[in-house]
């Protein structure tokens, strides 16, 4: 264990940055969901648009809310934009997918 | 065996075998599907707000316990940032250090020269024991109401077709998600009851965190942190901790960053 | 920026709501001419169905983004004053967060810091009778 005081990093200010992006991709992967419900989208289409609209609400929150500097607001960019939430944003996708398209058959 | 189901997932998804249309009855979705969702989410609200009300009001270590923890915690910042120190600062901090640390003066229990080192049951332990109620409580809400809510979907609504999924399964989940549909050869994308909440069990998860605010998560990690503060069973002793502690200070070789400084400096600017 | 991205979820919602609607009211022809002629070609969902759905979507997540104003602060003890930073979320590095905390005049280590073992009560109880005093 080692316990050096350098490269710290504020436990406060991580969970406030992890609290709005998985807020973000929550209301975003949801909706995205219902419209792929509606598109009447199947199998791999439906997969398609889910990583689609990561990808796309994932570089809007680089660009936009990072200003193109993540690493100054997350210890480890990559792994929390883009591998952290994504099995929990998969399930919320699939089961609003699911359904809007059976409420719109 | 796995090979086989991916490769057979593949082809299902490659061919794209639709299968017969069934046309269901527009009612399933009024009194099947929404039910069943309304239900889930509430009873995820409920579950919520009954953890909130379980969950202990705030832990305590009592104040010896953190005195011995924050004594190792300094002997150990000492020996990794000493080198930020004079060497008479240092000297002044190692002698003292391996000193009250060799004689356990800090020990929150002193231990008895007559009778031998227990190990500590952990179940005596007041403030363990709470953790443990609070964590059987925690358990006990989560488990009662999804057996409850999966017993009610088996029972009240099955033995139909209620919806078809938007993408193709292999022929395993037949048996889980057809399971009281008396159809031998119906294709695995058409769903009873039983699969929606299976697949809302997975999804909700966001829904929540919007519904709830999330607020609850960072409380959840504040009671974490101050768990670690407490010392873990079957760890080594705090006793024994400190002994090798004032060990490694009592023999360690100081180099401050301090030394020749003013040299350094005059030859950096010279 | 809450008007505009509530405006924004408003057109949003609508838009979702009202292709939701059509393609369900879409389906429901197409089912029937299904029941009327097994054989008949069914037609594709028609593109204005899907242009108002992709389009409710992307102004929701414009909407999301718009609704995150830069964080502002504001001083706790002194003098009170708004400090805005340049900047959506929280610095992770220790030194630059606690330079806001700094600016704020908060202590975050306060329950330490005035802790009774870490406080000259000598000093605190001598300034209170001064103060007793000054008022009597």
């Amino acid at each position: 264990m080692s316990y050096r005081f350098t490269g710290l990093q504020s436990a406060d200010s991580g969970s406030f940055n992890n609290s709005k992006l998985l807020q973000i991709h929550d209301t975003t992967m949801l909706t995205a969901g219902l419209s792929a419900g509606i598109l009447q989208l199947q199998s791999f289409a439906g997969f398609g648009m889910f990583f689609a609209v990561y990808t796309f609400v994932n570089l809007l929150f680089i660009s936009w809310l990072c200003q193109f500097r993540p690493g100054l607001y997350f210890s480890d960019p990559i792994h929390t934009i883009w591998v952290k939430n994504l099995f929990r944003e998969l399930a919320g996708f699939i089961m609003t997918w699911t359904l809007a398209f059976t409420l719109v058959r | 065996m796995l090979p086989q189901s991916v490769l057979s997932l593949w082809e299902a998804i490659r061919t794209a075998n639709e299968g017969p249309e069934l046309l269901l009855d527009p009612d399933l979705k009024l009194w099947a599907l929404i039910p069943i969702s309304i239900v889930m989410i509430l009873v995820g609200v409920a579950k919520q707000c009954i953890m909130v009300l379980v969950s202990p009001k705030s832990k305590t270590v009592p104040r010896v316990k953190l005195t011995e923890i924050l004594y190792i915690t300094k002997a150990r910042v000492l020996l990794g940032n000493g080198s930020n120190l004079s060497s008479e600062s240092f000297q002044m901090r190692q002698e003292y250090l391996a000193q009250v640390l060799s004689e356990g003066k800090y020990l929150a229990i002193k231990p008895n020269e007559n009778e031998k080192a227990k190990i500590e049951n952990p179940f005596t332990n007041s403030s363990m024991t709470d953790a443990m109620t609070s964590m059987a409580m925690g358990n006990l809400v989560n488990y009662i109401p999804q057996t409850i809510i999966m017993w009610w979907v088996n029972y009240f609504f099955a033995g139909f077709v209620l919806m078809r999924l938007p993408f193709p399964l292999t022929i395993r989940f037949k048996q889980m998600l057809q399971s009281s549909v008396m159809t031998d050869d119906l294709d695995v994308r058409w769903v009873s009851s039983m699969s929606w909440y299976i697949i809302s069990m997975g999804g909700l998860t966001p829904v929540y965190n919007i519904l709830l605010g999330g607020s609850n998560l960072d409380k959840l990690d504040v009671s974490a942190q101050q768990q670690q503060l407490s010392q873990i069973p079957g760890g080594p002793s705090p006793q024994d901790q400190m002994k090798s502690l004032a060990n490694d200070i009592t023999v360690f070789q100081h180099v401050s960053v301090l030394d020749d400084i003013e040299d350094r400096v005059l030859k950096l600017y010279s | 920026m809450s008007i505009i991205s509530k405006s924004f979820y408003l057109i949003a919602w609508l838009q979702i709501i009202h292709s939701a609607v059509s393609s369900f009211e879409f389906h429901q022809v197409v089912k029937h001419i299904i029941l009327e002629n097994p054989d008949a070609q069914t037609p594709g969902l028609p593109v204005d169905i899907k242009l108002e759905a992709i389009c409710g979507l992307i102004f929701f997540i414009v909407g999301k983004f718009v609704s995150y104003s830069k964080i502002t602060h504001l001083t706790i003890r002194g003098e009170e004053r708004i400090i805005e930073a340049n900047q959506y979320l929280k610095l992770i590095a220790l030194n630059k967060a606690s330079n806001t905390d700094v600016l704020t005049n908060s202590d975050p280590y306060g329950e330490i810091n005035y802790h009774p073992a870490f406080v000259d009560i000598h000093y605190k109880r001598k300034a209170y009778k001064e103060y007793i005093n000054r008022k009597a």
